[in-house]
Parts: C-alpha cells; structure tokens; sequence
C-alpha cells in the first residue's frame, strides 16, 4: 500500500471531515461549543495535505515508480451505476498533474482554514462553514482525481451546491440570501446546459472517458471523418459548464454574487473552485480541437470577458467584487488560450494562477476583518500601519501581472506569442496586451486605494490581527514569490536568464508597467484625477454597476419564467381548476337530482337488485 | 401463500383493529407493526421469490384470483409497504378517531397490494376501485378546510378513470380469441387489430393519465393534496399515483406495444408538457403543499417521457423514477406536515429563517434542503439516478422533448431554491418564533425517507436493481448506441498516453 496506490483515500478524508461536521448540527453536540468541528475538519485537511503531498514526493523522487506512474497512471475503478448496458463507473486515474493539483487544493485549504480560525473568532457558524470548505476540498480533489466527463459534471454540481451552502450560511442578512440564490442557479444553468451536452455525448462517442474521447477525437481526425451531425451543438453545450464555472460572461454574475460569504471562503472559490471549471475545460480540449467553430466561441467569450471584466474591476468599489472581476478576466485570458489550441499555454495559466490570488485575497481579508470595511472609498494610508500585508499583496499581484521574473510572466508572454501567431494577430495580441495592462491598473488600483493615500477614519486604527492569520500569509508569500524557482524545478520553465523570457517578453513588461504605473501615479498618492471628470462618471458607475447585467437578467430570463409561471398558474386556475370544479358542481347536481328517485320503499330497491341479477344471469347464460 | 400473507396481514390488521377500545395507543402501534411485518414479508419474499396463485373464483366472469410478484411489482409492493409505515409513523400519536383513520389507511394499503399483485384485469381493476373509497373518505373526514370539495373532486376524476378502466379492461377481455379471459398472460399475447388496439389505449390513458395524473387531466391533485392530512398526502403522492405509471406500464406498454409505439411521440410530448407545466406552476405557488403537489406533477411528466421512450434504460428510468420521486415526496409531504405542525401554516410568505438553530427549526429545515434538493435533482441522491436513467434513456428516441425536460429539471432547482430561501433563510419572525423543537418520533419517518434518498443517490443499484431483467423484454425500441459500455478500462493502462496531453 503505497502513497500512491492509495491517493483515492484523499478526497475522503475532508468528506469524513464535513460528515463529522454535522455532529455539532443544532440539538446533538452542544456542550462543547462550535470549535471543536473547526479543529476536526482543519485535522482532516492536514491529513489530506499530507497524504497528496507524499504522493507526490513519491512520484517525483522514486524515478522507477515515477516514471512507471507517469506512462501509466495507477487507476482504480468504482462502478456507480450498472443497468441496462449502461455502466457509469468513478475511473480514478492518478497522474502527475492531478498529483500537483490536488497538493495545491488541499495545501491551500490547510492555509485557509488556519486562517479561517482567526477570522471567524467571534462567529457562530462554525460548523457549517468548516463542514462547507471540507465539502468543497472534496469535490475538487475528486474532480482533478476522476476520468470521467460524467463525474466532472457531477462533482461541478456538488460545488455549486455547496456554494449555495456556504453563502447561505449568513442567512440573516438578506442581501446574503439573494447571493446564495443567484449563485445558485446561474451556476445551476451551465451545469444543466453541460448536463445536457454529457447526456448527448454519450451515444456518439459510446464512452464518458476523458481518454476515450481522446481517442474517439484522434480517430476521427486520422480518417478524416466529418464531424457527427449536431457535434459542434454538443461541444458548446459542455463548454458552457465550464463557462459558468469560470464565470465567463454572460453567466459571471454568480462569482460576483457569492461575494457575500465569509472571506475566507471566497479564498478558497476564487483561487481553486473556479479552476475546476478551467481543468474539465482542459480535458476537453481534444473534442474542442476538432470544431473551429466552438474555438471562435471560446476566443470570443474568453477574450470579451478579459477585456469587460478587467474595466467592471477598475470600475468597483468594493475590494472583494473588484478582486472577483479580475478572476472572470484572468480565466477569460485562459479561454481565449484553449480556443487558439494552445494548450500547454492554458495549462501554465492554470498552474501559475491559484496561490496568487489566494495570497491577495488573504491579505485583504486581514485589513477587511481589522478595519470593518471592504468599501475602497472608505480605505487608505495603511502602508505605515500594515506593511506585511502590503508587501503580501504586491507579491500577489505581482504573480499576476506580467512582470519578470514573477510567476505569472512566463505563462502571459506565451499566451502573446500564441496571439501572435495566430489568424488575427494585432487584434488578439491587442487583447492581451490591453488585458494585462488593464489587469495590472487594476490590481495596483486596489493596492494604492487601501494603503497608499492618506489615512481615513477607518484605517487611523489599524492594528495587526491574529496570528492565525498572518501566518498562513506569510506562508503563501513564500510560495508565491518561489513559483519560478517551483515551475523551473518542474521543467515548465528553463532559467534564461529569467524564467520563461523569450519573444515578446518586451511588449508585455511595457503594457504591465504602463498600466500599473499610470495606475499608481493616479493611486498611490490622491491625484485629482483620480476622480473622473463628471463626464465620465457616468462611465464608471455603468461599470460599477457590472454593466447593468442583473438588471438584464431580471428583465429578460427571470421576467420570462416569471411570466410564465403566472400564465400557467392563471390558466390552471381559469381552465384546469374552473373545469374541475365545473365538473364537480354537475356531480352535486346530478347526485341531488337522483335522490329525487329514491322512494324510500324497500320493495322498489329488491326489485332493482332483483331485476340487476337477472339480467346478468341472463347474459352469462347467453353466451 | 407467501403472497397472499402480503394481502392478510394489513387485511387482518384493519379488520381487528377497530374492535380495540377507543383511545387505546395499541391502535396506532398495531397498524405500524402490520405495515412493518408487510415489508418484513415483502423483503423475504425479494430473497425467496414466492410461486404465483391461481385460483377460480367467478370463472363466468373471467375473474380468478391470480397473484404474482416479478422484478416490475417488487420494488411498488416494497415502496407501499415502506410508505404506509412511514405514513402511519408521520400520523399525529392523538389522532382523532384513530380506529377509523389506521383501518382506512390499511385497507387502502390492501387495494394498493392487490392492484400491484394482481395477475387478472380484472382483479387488478377491484383493487384499483377499492382504493378510491378509503382514500376518499380519509380526504373527506381529516382533511383541510376545504376537504369536502377536495373529496368530492377526488371520487369525480377516480370515478371516472375506474369507468375508463372497466370499460377498456371488458374490452381487452371480451376481444380475446379463446373466449373470456382476463389473465395477463392472455392479455399480453392477443392478437387485437391496430384500430382496437388504439381505442383500448385512449381508454386506458385516460384511466391512469388521470391517475398519475398528467396535464391536463390533473384538475384533482393540487386541491386533494394541499387538504389531505399528511400521511394520507405521503400515502397517495408517494404510492397512489405510481398506480398510474404501473398502469401504463402494464395496460398500454405491454398489452397494447403497437397502439404505444404509434402514438409515443405524443405521449413524449405530453410528458414534456406535464414536466414544464408542473415546474411553472411551482414556481408560481405560495403555498407549500400546492407546490409540492405541482413538482409531483412535473415529475410525473418525466415519467411519462420514459415510458413513450420505452428503450431498455429509460423504462430501469421509469422504475427508478417511480421508486425514487415516491421517497422523495412522501418526505416532502412529511416535512411540511412537521412545519406546519409547529408553526401553524405552510404559506410560504408568512414562515421565514426557520433554519435558525436557536429558535427556528433548524433540524426539519435542513432536511427539508435535503429534500428539495432531492426533487431538483443534485447528484448524489435519489431523484437524480432517476432523472439520469429518464434522459439518457429517451434521448435517443425524443431528443427535443427530453431537452424540454431537462429545462424543467432546472426550473425545479428555481422554485426548490426559492422555497427554501423564503421558508429556511432569512430573518426569523421574532414574535411568533416560540415553537417547540420537533421529537425524535416525529422526525423519525423523515429521517428514514432521508437516509433511503441519500443511500439511493449514492448507490443506485437500490433503485434499478430489482427489475432490470422484468423491464427489459418490455422495450419498444433498442437504445443500442447507448450500450456500448461507458468505461474504457482498455484505454487506461496503455501506453501511449501522453502526459504533456493532460491539464497541470
């Protein structure tokens, strides 16, 4: 029983921990207080860290075994469902990059959790939060775990169940609840859509398997066969799952809503959850090659998303909301790779992405808890107060922009030179570059707007908090600021002469350093321009408001199922229900008449019997 | 005899129970003992198949006592025995007449295990009306403020799908080349002319389209569910209404394939129609019994896709939906008979933040989540291993209704969603929140129908195992694309697997 062999046991482990979560539920454990399920569930992530983490050295260091795993990836199987000659089974299948995966996910959820104890010190709702992040680690390590196209929408619909959840959980506020609901079902909307694609695949291609499809795509490109009919309807339908995972426009609205939540679980879906949607993506990109048509609509979507959801984050004013944006609009950077066929490009986006924003989110969260305000207007000179978590937010942002030699560069440059190459090159080489200067204003917007500028009633206070959280912080801006020195010790990257330089390195580094420092020279000191001239704030507020999307949708699909249902409940009422009881007013009627007959005299009620049994009689005896 | 020890248990039961003296607590305990020793004999007989019985009783007639238990009834004599426990568990310990109350429950109990064990229409068509009347009464004497109109309207349609029935049944009898018979046996081998065959059908679909019931036949079910008491809802939601897709099953499917496959598509059609209209309707509900009656009703219709669809996995979907979708609203009926036992209403604008853990109901609710999220069709439990088989199973006979359906399977999620967020968040009313917490006794049939949900979504084989080789030789069409085997273990170990090919 190796490490390896048995890695299916990790998604297990923060199941039993939400499973013991439920324990502390109203009416069974109360004398202990909430905290002990914190403790439990933050043992059994450890615990999950720990096993994923020794795989993966496994992995690495014994290079027979490594090598054995990596050609042939141990598997195991778990049948679900059988009947019929249908057979729906798990399909684990452990490979290194789901090894690496899964160490991020259940590393980041020990950090997030430690730091979750601090932040949640004086909050009642221990069990369902700790029960809801362990569900969530759950998923995902099932998800980066499985082969199946089947179980990845199974296991998206569980995290969009357990966001309702989580989001919920701060059920007294109403604003929270109309998150929970939104996010519920715009997510529930691609799931359905991507359900719909998983049910149609089936009798197509005859296998759910990631590598089965795989080959079903190579065999039909090496015959050079045309595309089954309706195929490229199929592929968008299991696009949108990710889409509405990835919060891509226009089902975006839902990361935006689920803001409401306690921070700490914000951490963990902008960094990791939303990555499930890009991984399933990844794993498709063999079906997706094969129709330019679904790559124009990836480019298309992801490209508009980079670009609108970059200018909705310069436009916000809440510091988790404008962070959020800026998730829909990194992962629209990696739709627009997947849709130009870059796939390795996609993957160095998905590697470099999770522990950066995780680490600003962190920080943020530490000024948000101490200063009771995410409200930017309200935010400012914290640089002399909170340096730490200052220099902790630069690391993290610094991971994201393209600038060298920090994380994100490298993945950035090739995606420009992937833009470059490819049919429309000023246009999507414009995209990316705009986007990431754009990316970068943005991050630097918020950096400047909490601690640089003068200090406001908020922030003359500021003290440093708990230790449970800065030391996660700490911790992550190691990690971040060492994910070169990681990628080149993976062989992503080689070290020349800093890690991922090459082509178009120059362009990018000038559009990050035009954007952030325009930005900063707005930001970091109160410049009068940092207010737009009353012309244009008409603009920014458009861009605040997301650009009117809720307002959309309030108009247009949920005024149509709205009206709908008030249609079908008004001609049920009218006809079903006027028919009804039409019908059963006849009955009165009829049975109130028929009572008219009855005489009361015995005699007349035998003869009718009599009458009845002769008449039978008689019809038997004819036959 | 094992068979018809299923028969006399509840029979016995229901017939000495009201000899008890009035008040007595052994009135209640022994009706829930009778239903328990049911499903005791019921899961026996699952382990030791039990030989038919055939045995004259008006041969004139064509009546015979035949009874049989396969893969198809297997799993409904279970469902109804379970629910009638659970009902009679769900039943408040004061009952009001309780002599009258269990001795109707049961003997509604036995039409149920008569129709579902009967091998003879028309055997199957006395324990069919026999239902009717205890059903009724139980509607009409404990039943809400409109109860009397609700009864009514109840015995109205249920009298009129049994005159459909009696009149297709005689039908299908008399047309029988070797005289009358109206042994299934005989029915399924007829040799009816295309035109009969039709004619039967509209009958017959009219009978259990009222039954299940689909739009828009289902004039009767809002108002007799939302007045009924709650065992009584859980009872006839749950099992009552499975008479009409079993009826299908039987009557159309199998006896009349030829009339079936010609008129599938607009059977599909229909079913679409039910599924989408009943979620509309939900959604537009301010009361938690009408909605709950209203997503039966959408379900239902999803039932009926499968059963035009008839491919080997959409009729293992039919029996899963049956199975499943009756665990799911017997617990939504008792959940909303426990709120409203404690608050006093089920109007959803007047309850809200019951999830509360200090004052609310926080131990109902979050099984009511559970639930709604059951009949919204999350993977992971019962009502989406149902909704899986349904799709996928009809998918390739009715793509463009199954689509229609799977849209109504996201309106589910809107108005599960916008129930709990009324009813479970959101501020608790301070005033009227004084409620005592429910009992373990009361929770525990809903924590029962909980546990087989959740046991069911994670292992489905409860839901599909008991009739595959029962449902199979029924289909209609092949779903042959869909046997190809969805695992590739071949694909797995070889070699040529590029790594560089897989995500980071």
């Amino acid at each position: 029983m190796s490490w390896l062999g048995t890695v299916w046991l990790v998604p297990l482990y923060p199941l039993l921990g939400a499973l013991f979560s439920l324990l502390w539920s109203p009416g069974l454990i109360s004398r202990t207080g909430p905290r002990p399920s914190g403790y439990v569930n933050l043992l059994m992530v450890s615990i999950a860290f720990g096993h994923s983490l020794m795989a993966l050295l496994s992995l690495s260091s014994n290079s027979e075994a490594g090598q054995a795993a990596i050609y042939a990836p141990p598997s195991f199987q778990w049948t679900w469902l059988q009947t019929s000659g249908l057979s729906i089974g798990f399909d684990g299948l452990v490979t290194e990059p789901g090894l690496i995966a899964m160490t991020v996910i259940t590393g980041l959820h020990v950090l997030v959790q430690i730091f979750s104890i601090g932040y949640l010190e004086m909050d009642w709702g221990w069990p369902r939060f700790f029960g809801a992040l362990s569900f969530f680690e759950a998923g995902l390590c099932g998800l980066v775990l499985t082969d199946s196209v089947f179980f990845s929408y199974v296991l998206l619909e569980l995290l969009t169940v357990g966001t309702y959840v989580i989001v919920g959980t701060w059920y007294n506020q109403s604003l929270v609840v109309k998150g929970a609901r939104d996010a519920f079902l715009t997510k529930r909307i691609g799931d359905l859509i991507l359900l719909a694609g998983v049910i149609a695949l089936l009798p197509i291609t005859g296998t759910w398997n990631f590598h089965g499809l795989q080959a079903w795509a190579a065999d039909l490109t090496n015959n050079a066969q045309p595309l089954p009919p309706g195929f490229q309807l199929i592929l968008l339908a299991l696009v949108a799952g990710p889409m509405g995972k990835c919060a891509q426009i226009p089902l975006h609205l839902w990361l935006d809503e689920a803001m409401e939540s306690p921070l700490p679980s914000t951490v963990l879906r902008n960094s990791v959850v939303v990555i499930g949607g890009a991984w399933v993506l990844l794993r498709l990109e063999p079906l997706i090659a094969l129709s330019p048509l679904v790559q124009g609509v990836l480019v298309v979507v992801g490209g508009t998303t980079a670009l609108v959801a970059s200018l909705i984050a310069l436009g916000q004013i809440d510091v988790k909301r404008a962070l959020s944006f800026l998730v829909s609009s990194w992962l629209g950077l990696l739709f627009v790779a997947v849709g130009l066929g870059g796939i390795g490009v996609a993957d160095h986006l998905l590697l470099v992405y999770p522990l950066p924003m995780a680490l600003m989110l962190m920080a943020i969260g530490t000024i948000v808890i101490s200063n009771v305000t995410q409200d930017l207007t309200q935010l400012g000179g914290l640089w002399s107060r909170r340096p730490l978590m200052g220099i902790a937010f630069l690391a993290g942002a610094a991971g994201l922009m393209g600038l060298p030699p920090f994380g994100g560069f490298a993945a950035l440059r090739e995606l420009l030179e992937l833009a470059a190459n490819s049919q429309l090159p000023l246009v999507l080489g414009g995209l990316v570059l705009i986007t990431n200067g754009l990316l970068s204003a943005a991050l630097m917007r918020v950096f400047g707007l909490i601690w640089g500028g003068r200090p406001t009633p908020f922030t003359v206070r500021s003290p440093e908090v708990l230790w449970l959280m800065v030391l996660p912080v700490m911790l992550l801006l190691g990690l971040v600021l060492h994910i070169p020195q990681l990628l080149v010790h993976l062989g992503v990257y080689t070290l020349s002469p800093v890690p991922g330089w090459g082509p178009m390195g120059w362009p990018l580094l000038l559009s990050t350093l035009v954007g952030a420092g325009t930005s900063a020279w707005f930001y970091l000191r109160p410049h009068p321009l940092a207010e737009l001239p009353s012309g244009l704030g008409g603009l920014q507020h458009w861009l605040a408001e997301d650009m009117h999307t809720e307002a959309f949708y309030h108009r247009t699909v949920v005024a149509l199922v709205v009206g709908l249902a008030r249609l079908s409940a008004w001609s049920d009422r009218q006809l079903v229900d006027g028919f009804s009881s039409g019908t059963g007013g006849v009955a009165m009627e009829g049975a109130r008449r028929l009572s008219y007959t009855t005489s009361g005299r015995s005699q007349t009620y035998a003869l009718s019997l009599v009458l009845g049994v002769l008449l039978m009689a008689a019809w038997l005896l004819s036959r | 005899m094992d068979l018809l020890l299923l028969l006399l248990i509840p029979l016995l039961a229901g017939l000495v129970l009201p000899l008890l003296p009035d008040g007595s607590p052994w009135v209640r305990r022994g009706a829930l003992a009778a239903a328990l020793l049911q499903l005791l004999d019921g899961l026996w007989l699952w382990q030791h198949p039990p030989a038919a019985i055939s045995a004259g009783w008006l041969p004139q007639l064509g009546l015979r006592l035949e009874l049989g238990l396969d893969g198809l009834t297997l799993p409904l004599v279970l469902l109804a025995a379970l629910l009638t426990a659970m009902a009679v568990m769900a039943s408040p310990v004061d009952q009001s007449r309780p002599r009258l109350f269990f001795a109707l429950m049961l003997a509604t109990n036995v039409g149920l295990i008569g129709a579902f064990l009967a091998r003879n229409a028309l055997l199957f068509l006395l324990a069919y009306e026999l239902i009717l009347i205890p059903t009724t009464l139980l509607v009409a004497t404990w039943g809400g403020e409109r109860r009397a109109g609700a009864a009514i309207r109840f015995l109205t349609y249920g009298a009129v799908s049994g005159v459909a029935l009696l009149a297709a049944v005689l039908a299908l009898g008399w047309l029988q080349p070797g005289g009358l018979n109206f042994s299934y046996t005989a029915l399924a081998d007829h040799s009816l002319s295309a035109v009969q065959q039709r004619w039967i059908l509209a009958l017959v679909l009219l009978a259990f389209g009222l039954k299940l019931p689909v739009v828009p036949l289902h004039g009767w079910q809002p108002l007799t569910y939302s007045q009924a008491p709650t065992p009584v809802a859980m009872l006839m939601s749950g099992v009552v209404s499975k008479l009409g897709a079993y009826g299908l099953l039987r009557f159309g499917l199998e006896f009349l394939p030829d009339a079936w496959a010609a008129w599938s598509p607009w059977l599909a059609a229909v079913g679409a129609i039910s599924a989408i209209y009943g979620a509309l309707n939900a959604i537009a509900q301010l009361e938690m019994r009408r909605l709950v009656a209203y997503s039966s009703l959408g379900h239902m219709g999803m039932l009926l896709l499968a059963l035009a669809a008839a491919t080997p996995l959409s009729l293992q979907g039919v029996i899963a939906q049956m199975l499943a979708h009756g665990l799911i609203i017997a617990l939504l009926f008792c959940l909303v008979g426990l709120i409203e036992l404690r608050t006093g209403t089920s109007a959803i604008p007047e309850l809200s933040g019951l999830l509360n853990p200090q004052r609310g109901l926080p131990f109902t609710l979050g099984l009511m989540l559970l639930a709604l999220l059951a009949a919204a069709g999350v993977p992971g439990l019962a009502g989406f291993v149902a909704e899986l088989l349904v799709f996928e199973g009809s998918w390739v006979a009715f793509p463009w209704p199954t689509l229609v359906c799977l849209l109504a399977s996201g309106l589910t999620a809107v108005y599960a969603i916008r129930l709990f967020n009324r009813v479970g968040f959101g501020r608790l009313d301070n005033d009227r929140a004084d409620w005592v917490s429910t009992s373990w006794g009361e929770r525990a049939p809903a924590l029962v129908l909980t546990a087989l949900v959740l046991v069911a979504g994670l292992w489905p084989s409860m839901l599909t195992g008991f009739s595959e080789t029962a449902t199979a030789p029924l289909a209609l069409r092949s779903s042959d694309a869909v046997t190809v085997i969805a695992m590739a273990p071949a694909n797995l170990n070889s070699p040529n697997l590029n790594p560089a090919q897989l995500p980071a």
